[in-house]
């Protein structure tokens, strides 16, 4: 019997020439999706919130080619418009996790002790909060919009980046170049801002594709739900949630929006891969 | 162990504490005044007295929140506004269907991305291997309630195998519940499945180039008992962190696939609550939730040193 246990280094994926695609056909996803989303600002086949009740629930055809939806208006041109929402709404969701997190890494990695303790401790606190119960929340006091869901996501993602900084700060801190740096007499704060931050940087960029990817799925249900963008406000969520009602009469208007998200997701989470191989070596095995 | 086990329930009793913290200050100090947000803004003055009154919002708010706190640890939880019946029944009547929907999936996913993950990893770089590969990929992408919607489409509207959404109740008979758990439950569970195969896959490749596994193979042990018997259990480390790590999206997506099948769970309650501007019950139940996913991470650091007895030493 051939012993198939592998002798060499495992692998996570068959073989690099896999892996290079991955990121060819992420990248290409993901530019299509931008500029989808970049083109529904300049043009979409019928304004996307424009209602026509004579050709509601019409199926996919040459004049429309997604169908309509139960108001006449074009399923395309809201795919288009809800592209442009998504992705704003998961830019913002990003940096906001960047912008509170980062520092919060790489504080708790550069001081340690209590610092990094209660760092930990608080972001073990923030995990129990998964973005739509901090929407709930929002919503109960302040009401539903996409700024609840930008918020919501947001604030789930400060201690995700919070975790990763830390955790690759705090394996540069040991290294010969920072006692380098120390020994010219570097204070903690250049040496975080010139060796450290720089070397968490690809890390950071990996990490953020991935909550990309996650922050478009989080919209997209609490959108469905109706705790994010409101209507006429195109989202794909909220398309979702609309076609359900149409569901035997429109099968299409629940397809197409669904599959606009997972065509985005799926590019993200192949980008990410990619550049986790590119920009950080001694993850691949 | 002793130690361990002690320190880490007290990090457990301060998470909740600080958790419980965080709702209670998000829900009746941020606000302002929970009793004008209760009413809405055409509340008659005297209307908005009495109810400062029956909610105790006289109070300070640090007196407020220790009986709130109190109301938890009792599991009296307070009273609805709304429904004016104990918060605890209003939960206790709709965890018979959350609680069954989250053990199937979780329950589901395992048992398949387990074996599947270990297959792939055993035929590293065969066509099932690649298959699994793609099909995660795939299932990462697909919102768990896009599934649910799919799965109406063809199971429940074309092929008529399984109701489309409601819940008969358990009185009905456990089959007829089952049937309408299943399709919500599936939907739940493969998008997770697909991480945490990909996660079984990888970890078993890790552990299959051990040198325990060499020695057992070097011993006469067959493949399939050197994977099995040594690979496999030391590859459950990472599977059962990811697990763990799900739970908080578990929940979320619970909430949502509710409503996508209009399930009579928590997941409605939470959605109704806040239509009504139910506070109460919203901070209950926000609190709840979050208080499973920390009390799910208690328990996975738990199984975590059983599975490895040397991080309970630490």
């Amino acid at each position: 019997m051939p012993v198939s246990i592998p002798a060499s280094a495992a692998s996570d994926a068959p073989a690099s020439g896999a892996r290079r695609r991955n990121l060819v056909a992420g990248a290409a996803i993901v530019a299509l999706v931008l500029a989808v989303a970049l083109l529904s600002l300049l043009w979409t086949p019928y304004p996307p919130t424009a209602i026509d009740i004579l050709h509601r629930l019409a199926s996919p055809s040459s004049t429309h080619p997604l169908g309509t939806d139960p108001y006449g208006r074009d399923e395309l041109s809201m795919i288009m418009a809800g592209a442009w929402n998504s992705l704003a709404v998961a830019v913002i969701a990003v940096a906001l996790g960047i912008a509170g997190g980062v520092p919060l890494g790489l504080l708790a990695a550069g001081r340690g002790g209590w610092i990094d303790d209660a760092v930990m401790r608080g972001s073990d606190v923030a995990f129990a909060f998964p973005a739509l119960l901090t929407a709930v929340m929002i919503t109960a006091i302040a009401g539903p919009g996409a700024v609840d869901a930008m918020i919501a996501i947001g604030l789930f993602n400060v201690p995700v980046f919070a975790r990763v900084t830390r955790g690759a700060a705090r394996a540069i801190w040991p290294r010969e170049f920072i006692t380098a740096a120390r020994a010219v007499g570097l204070g903690d704060l250049r040496i975080t801002r010139l060796h450290i931050l720089p070397n968490v940087m690809p890390l950071l960029i990996v990490q953020g594709t991935v909550q990309f990817a996650l922050a478009i799925i989080a919209d997209a249900g609490l959108s469905y739900v109706g705790l994010g963008t409101q209507p006429p406000q195109p989202s794909w969520g909220r398309m979702l949630n609309d076609a359900q009602t149409y569901a035997y009469q429109a099968p299409w208007l629940a397809i197409f929006p669904g599959f606009a998200i997972m065509v985005s997701v799926l590019g993200l989470n192949l980008l990410g891969d990619g550049l986790r191989d590119v920009l950080d070596p001694r993850l691949r095995r | 162990m002793i130690a361990f086990l002690v320190r880490r329930t007290l990090v457990l009793a301060l998470s909740l504490l600080a958790a419980s913290l965080v709702v209670f200050l998000v829900l009746q100090v941020l606000p302002g005044d929970p009793a004008a947000l209760i009413l809405g803004v055409n509340a008659r003055p005297d209307t908005l007295a009495a109810l400062h009154r029956e909610l105790g919002l006289d109070r300070p708010d640090w007196l407020r929140y220790l009986a709130w706190l109190r109301d938890l640890a009792t599991g009296s939880l307070g009273r609805s506004y709304t429904y004016d019946v104990p918060v605890a029944n209003l939960i206790a009547e709709r965890l018979p269907v959350s609680l069954p929907l989250a053990a199937i999936a979780v329950l589901l996913a395992t048992t398949l991305a387990i074996p599947v993950g270990v297959a792939a990893a055993a035929r590293r770089g065969g066509a099932g291997d690649l298959a699994l590969m793609a099909g995660s990929q795939i299932g990462m992408a697909i919102p768990d309630f896009w599934l649910g919607l799919l799965l109406i489409l063809f199971f429940a509207l074309r092929l008529a195998w399984l109701p489309a959404s409601g819940f008969p109740g358990w009185a009905a008979g456990a089959w007829p519940g089952l049937r309408a758990l299943l399709l919500p439950a599936i939907a739940l569970a493969l998008p997770q499945a697909a991480i945490l195969a990909r996660v079984t896959r990888s970890a078993v490749l890790e552990t299959l180039q051990a040198d325990y596994v060499r020695t057992a193979r070097a011993k006469g042990l067959t493949r399939a008992a050197a994977l099995w018997r040594h690979a496999v259990p030391n590859a459950m480390i990472p599977v059962v962190t990811i697990i763990g790590l799900q739970f908080s999206f578990l929940i979320a997506g619970t909430v949502i696939i509710e409503n996508v099948f209009t399930l009579p769970g928590l997941g409605r309650l939470v959605f109704q609550a806040i239509e009504q501007r139910d506070l109460i019950v919203v901070q209950d139940l926000v609190v709840l939730l979050a208080g499973c996913v920390i009390a799910v991470n208690f328990l996975v650091d738990l199984v975590y040193a059983g599975l490895d007895p040397r991080l309970g030493r630490l």
